[in-house]
C-alpha cells in the first residue's frame, strides 16, 4: 500500500516532468519506423499517453489491463518489428524510474507491474495488428506500382503515337549531340532514313553557317543552364538543298534532376523563308531602283547646276574681258598697256601674273608683274629686277613661244616647282609669292608671238580649268592685240618724230646753201645797181660760190633721194671692175680741194681691183672723208689706206685725227638721222652714214668704225671683189 | 641804251659761204668786219677787237653760239649786242636763251642785215 502522503508527492514529481517524459518517448518512436502520423500529432498523442500513465499508476486499485491498453496505445505509435518495440518499452521503464530515484518499494513495485501490463499490451494484442496493417499497406503498395506501370506503359504508346504520326519532325538527341529517336516528319525532311539519321550527330545535317548559334545554345541546355530554347535555323536536305526549321529544344532531366537527353521539335518554315526572301529580294530590288532614280535625279541636279555654274562663269568672263578690253584699249603706251593687263587678271583670274615680251633673239625685251597683293607684288618686281631671266627659267615660256600651244597645269607640286626653279632660294621665293596652278597663254598677233602670259593661282581653292583656260586665252589674244597696237603706235610716234627731225634738219640744211645763194646774189644785185658796176673779182667769188652752194644743195638733195631709194628698195648696183686703188686716189684729190687744213694721203696696194659700182663707192669714200674733215676742225692728217687683206677681199680704211667717236655713239652712228653729237649742233643731216652702209651692204661688205690709233676716228669697209664670180657670169 | 662802241662787227658762223657773202656785204657798207668760224675764235677776236655788234650763228663745232655767249657775258667791260643768225624754227626761243637784241632767220635778206647792224654800229 501506498500512503497518501507519497502518493501526493510522487504523483506532483511526474505531473511536473510530463513534458519531458513526452519527448524522452518522442525520441524513442521518432527513432523507429513509418508512422502514418504527423509529428505534432504524434507528440499529441504521446502527451496524452504520459497522463494516462500518471493516472495508472496512482490509480487504487492498480488495474493490469489499463496498464495493457496504455501498452496498446502506444504500440499502434510503432509500425514496425516486434523487437523495436520492446526497446521502446525499455526505455519507458528507464524514463519513469529515473524520474523517481526516491520512490519507496511499493511504488517501485507498481512501475514494475506497469511496465509489464504496458509490454503486454504491446506483444499480444497489438503485434498482430501491426503485422496485418503492415501487410495490407505492403499489398497496397504493390498494386500501386503496378498501375503506375502501366499508366508508363499507356503514355509510351501515346507518345509513340504522336512521336510517329506527328506533322512535325521530332528528334531525340543525347547530351552530345548524337540522335537517338528520329520521327517520319524528321526523316522526311532531312530525306534520310532512321537508321541513317540514328547512327550520326544532328550537327552533320545543318546548315554550316548556322552550327555556331546552335551550339552554342545546345551545350547551354545540356549543361542545365536553360531548360528549353527555339531556334530558326538551315537544315541540308540529303539531295543537297536548303531546308529552313523552326526548332523548339527541350530539356528532359532524370529523376535525379541531371539532364538526360534533350527533344527537339522542327516545323518546316522553309516555303515562309523563300517568301521572306522574295519579298527581301523585292524590297532590295525597290531600294535599289529608288537609289538608281536618286542617283539619276542627283546627276541631273549636278548638271543643271553645272550649267548655271558655268553660265555664270560665262557671263562673268565676258564682263571681264568687255571690262578688259576697255581698259586695255584705253592707253596706247606700250608700258603701261602691258602693266594694265598684268594688274587686270589679278584677282579676276590669277593671283599673281607675268607678262614677258621677247624679242627675235628669245630674250625677254619687256617683262610686266602683278600680284594680287600689293606686298608681294613689290616683292616680284623686285625678284624680277634681282633675277636676269636665263634659259633655265624661260624654258617653258620658250615652249610656249614655239608652239604658240598653250600649257595648263591644274597642279603644280612642289617637286615641279623645285625643277622649275635654278636654285633653293629661288624655290623659296616661289614658294613666297605661292603657286598652286599655273597657266601659260602665248600672246599672238598674227603669225608672230610677240610675248607670253603667265597666270598663277596661289590658292589651294582654284585650281585652273580648260574653262579658265579658255577665257586666259581670249583674254591673251585682246592682250596681243592692245600690245601690237601699242607697239604700232610707239612705233609710228618715234617714226613721226624722227621724220620730224629729220625734216627739220633738212630744212637747216637746205637753208644753208640756199641762204648762201641769195646772199651772192643779192651782193651781185647791189654792184650792178652802183654807179660803177660790179667789180670782177668781186663778181667772180660771188659766181664761184653760187656755183658752189648750188652744188651742195644738189648732193644734199640726192643724199634725200638716195634714202627715198633705199627705203623703197630701189637703189641699184652698176657693178663694173674696178681699180680701187685710183678710185680712193680720185676721192682724196677731191678733197683736197675742199680743205687747206688737212693733209690727205693714200697708203697701201697699188692697183687693188674688184668689181664695185664706181659711182657709188666714190660716193662713200666721198662721205667718209668729209665726215673726217668736218670731225676733226682743227686740221691734221687723213689718211686712205687700201689693202688686200685675203684673196678675194679688199679693205679700205680712212681714218682722222679729230674730235672721234665716243665707244657708246658707234653702235648707233649708222642710224638713219643719227649724230654723233646729241646737242644737234654740228652742220648734216645724219644721212651719210646710214647711206653708206647701205651702199657696202649691197656690196655684200662690212662698214665698222673703231677708235684711230693716234686719236680720231677710223671707218673700215671690208668688200668681197667678186672678180672670180663676175669672171664666170661673163 | 644801246651803246656803240664804233663800225666793228663779228661774225661767227662756221659755214664759210656766210661768212663771205656777209663780210663782204658789211665791208662795202663801210664797217670793219671780224671773221670767226666757231665760238672759241670768236672770244679770242672780241677781246683783241672789240665788236660793236656780234652777229652769232648757234650750231657750230669746238663752241657753239650758246656756250659763246655765256662765257662772253661773264666777262667784264662793255658787251656788244648779239644778233642770232640762225635756220632752226625756234629762232626766238633761241634768242631769248642767250639774251640776244635780236634774230635774223636764215636765209635772210641783205637788206635786213644791214638794218640790224646798222641800229648797233656805225660805219666808219
Amino acid at each position: 500500500m501506498l500512503d497518501a502522503a507519497d502518493v501526493t508527492r510522487l504523483r506532483a514529481t511526474l505531473l511536473a516532468r510530463r513534458e519531458t517524459i513526452a519527448d524522452d518517448w518522442f525520441r524513442a518512436v521518432a527513432g523507429t519506423s513509418y508512422v502514418p502520423l504527423s509529428t505534432h500529432d504524434v507528440r499529441l498523442e504521446l502527451a496524452s499517453l504520459v497522463d494516462r500513465v500518471i493516472d495508472a499508476l496512482f490509480q487504487e486499485p492498480f488495474d493490469q489491463g489499463r496498464a495493457r491498453a496504455i501498452g496498446a496505445a502506444l504500440a499502434q505509435l510503432h509500425y514496425i518489428q516486434p523487437a523495436a518495440l520492446g526497446g521502446t518499452q525499455e526505455a519507458l521503464g528507464r524514463q519513469l524510474s529515473a524520474q523517481l530515484p526516491d520512490a519507496p518499494a511499493p511504488f517501485r513495485a507498481r512501475v514494475a507491474a506497469f511496465l509489464g501490463g504496458l509490454a503486454t499490451g504491446f506483444s499480444r494484442e497489438v503485434r498482430d495488428q501491426i503485422l496485418a496493417e503492415q501487410e495490407a499497406i505492403r499489398g497496397a503498395l504493390l498494386s500501386e506500382r503496378q498501375r503506375a506501370e502501366e499508366a508508363l506503359r499507356e503514355s509510351e504508346a501515346r507518345f509513340r503515337a504522336i512521336f510517329a504520326g506527328a506533322a512535325v519532325a521530332i528528334a531525340v538527341a543525347g547530351t552530345t549531340g548524337q540522335l537517338l529517336e528520329a520521327n517520319p516528319a524528321l526523316q522526311r525532311l532531312l530525306g534520310y532514313t532512321e537508321e541513317e539519321l540514328r547512327a550520326a550527330s544532328f550537327i552533320q545535317f545543318m546548315h554550316p553557317d548556322d552550327i555556331a548559334a546552335e551550339m552554342t545554345l545546345f551545350r547551354e541546355l545540356v549543361s542545365g543552364q536553360r531548360n528549353h530554347y527555339e531556334i530558326e535555323e538551315r537544315f541540308r536536305h540529303k539531295d543537297g538543298h536548303v531546308v529552313w526549321a523552326h526548332m523548339t529544344v527541350s530539356l528532359v532531366r532524370d529523376a535525379q534532376g541531371r539532364p538526360q537527353f534533350a527533344i527537339g521539335m522542327g516545323e518546316d518554315i522553309t516555303p515562309r523563308k523563300e517568301a521572306e526572301a522574295t519579298i527581301a529580294r523585292l524590297h532590295t530590288d525597290l531600294e535599289q531602283r529608288v537609289v538608281e532614280r536618286t542617283a539619276q535625279l542627283t546627276a541631273a541636279n549636278r548638271d543643271l547646276a553645272d550649267e548655271v555654274t558655268r553660265r555664270t562663269w560665262a557671263e562673268s568672263g565676258l564682263r571681264f574681258l568687255a571690262g578688259a578690253s576697255e581698259t586695255l584699249a584705253s592707253s596706247l603706251d606700250y608700258q603701261a598697256t602691258l602693266t594694265s593687263a598684268a594688274y587686270l587678271v589679278v584677282p579676276a583670274l590669277a593671283d599673281w601674273c607675268v607678262i614677258d615680251m621677247i624679242g627675235d633673239d628669245r630674250t625677254v625685251r619687256y617683262r610686266a608683274t602683278a600680284h594680287a597683293d600689293s606686298a608681294k607684288g613689290d616683292y616680284l618686281r623686285r625678284l624680277g629686277e634681282r633675277y636676269a631671266p636665263d634659259q633655265h627659267t624661260l624654258a617653258p615660256i620658250l615652249t610656249v613661244l614655239q608652239t604658240r600651244q598653250p600649257v595648263l597645269a591644274p597642279v603644280v607640286s612642289a617637286a615641279e616647282a623645285e625643277a622649275f626653279a635654278r636654285d633653293a632660294e629661288q624655290f623659296a621665293e616661289l614658294q613666297t609669292l605661292g603657286i598652286v596652278s599655273v597657266m601659260l597663254v602665248p600672246l599672238l598677233v598674227g603669225e608672230r608671238t610677240i610675248g607670253v602670259m603667265t597666270l598663277v593661282s596661289s590658292a589651294p581653292e582654284r585650281q585652273y580649268s580648260t574653262a579658265d583656260l579658255a577665257l586666259a586665252e581670249d583674254f591673251g589674244r585682246r592682250v596681243a592685240v592692245a600690245i601690237d597696237n601699242a607697239r604700232l603706235y610707239q612705233e609710228a610716234r618715234m617714226a613721226l618724230a624722227a621724220r620730224d627731225e629729220f625734216l627739220s634738219v633738212a630744212a637747216h640744211e637746205l637753208k644753208t646753201p640756199i641762204t648762201n645763194m641769195r646772199g651772192f646774189t643779192e651782193l651781185l644785185l647791189r654792184q650792178f645797181v652802183r654807179e660803177e658796176g660790179p667789180d670782177p673779182q668781186r663778181a667772180r667769188r660771188a659766181l664761184g660760190a653760187l656755183d658752189r652752194e648750188s652744188q651742195r644743195l644738189s648732193r644734199l638733195v640726192t643724199q634725200l633721194l638716195d634714202v627715198s631709194r633705199i627705203e623703197a628698195g630701189q637703189l641699184a648696183l652698176e657693178r663694173t671692175v674696178t681699180n680701187v686703188t685710183r678710185l680712193v686716189e680720185e676721192a682724196a684729190a677731191s678733197a683736197r680741194l675742199m680743205t687747206n687744213r688737212h693733209e690727205i694721203a693714200v697708203h697701201g696696194d697699188p692697183d687693188v681691183v674688184a668689181s664695185v659700182d664706181p659711182l657709188r663707192l666714190e660716193q662713200v669714200l666721198s662721205n667718209l672723208v668729209s665726215n673726217a674733215i668736218k670731225y676733226s676742225p682743227a686740221g691734221g692728217p687723213i689718211e686712205f689706206m687700201v689693202t688686200q687683206p685675203e684673196p678675194g677681199q679688199i679693205a679700205i680704211v680712212v681714218q682722222d685725227q679729230g674730235i672721234g667717236i665716243l665707244p657708246a655713239d658707234r653702235e648707233q652712228i649708222f642710224t638713219r638721222f643719227y649724230r654723233a653729237d646729241p646737242s644737234d649742233r654740228v652742220a648734216g643731216m645724219g644721212l651719210g652714214l646710214y647711206i653708206s652702209q647701205q651702199i657696202v651692204t649691197m656690196h655684200e661688205g662690212h662698214i665698222e668704225v673703231s677708235a684711230a690709233p693716234a686719236g680720231g676716228t677710223r671707218f673700215t669697209i671690208t668688200l668681197p671683189t667678186r672678180m672670180a664670180q663676175d669672171s664666170e657670169g661673163r | 641804251m644801246i651803246v656803240t662802241i664804233g663800225g666793228r662787227v663779228l661774225v661767227v658762223d662756221d659755214d664759210e659761204g656766210i661768212r663771205e657773202f656777209v663780210g663782204m656785204a658789211l665791208a662795202d657798207e663801210g664797217y670793219e668786219v671780224v671773221l670767226a668760224s666757231h665760238g672759241a675764235d670768236a672770244l679770242e677776236l672780241a677781246r683783241e677787237h672789240p665788236p660793236a655788234i656780234i652777229l652769232l650763228d648757234m650750231r657750230m663745232p669746238i663752241m657753239d653760239g650758246w656756250e659763246f655767249a655765256r662765257t662772253y657775258h661773264q666777262r667784264p667791260g662793255p658787251h656788244a649786242p648779239i644778233v642770232v643768225l640762225t635756220a632752226a624754227r625756234d629762232a626766238a626761243e633761241r634768242a631769248s636763251q642767250i639774251a640776244a637784241e635780236a634774230v635774223l632767220a636764215k636765209p635772210f635778206q641783205l637788206a635786213d642785215l644791214l638794218s640790224v647792224v646798222g641800229q648797233y654800229a656805225t660805219p666808219q
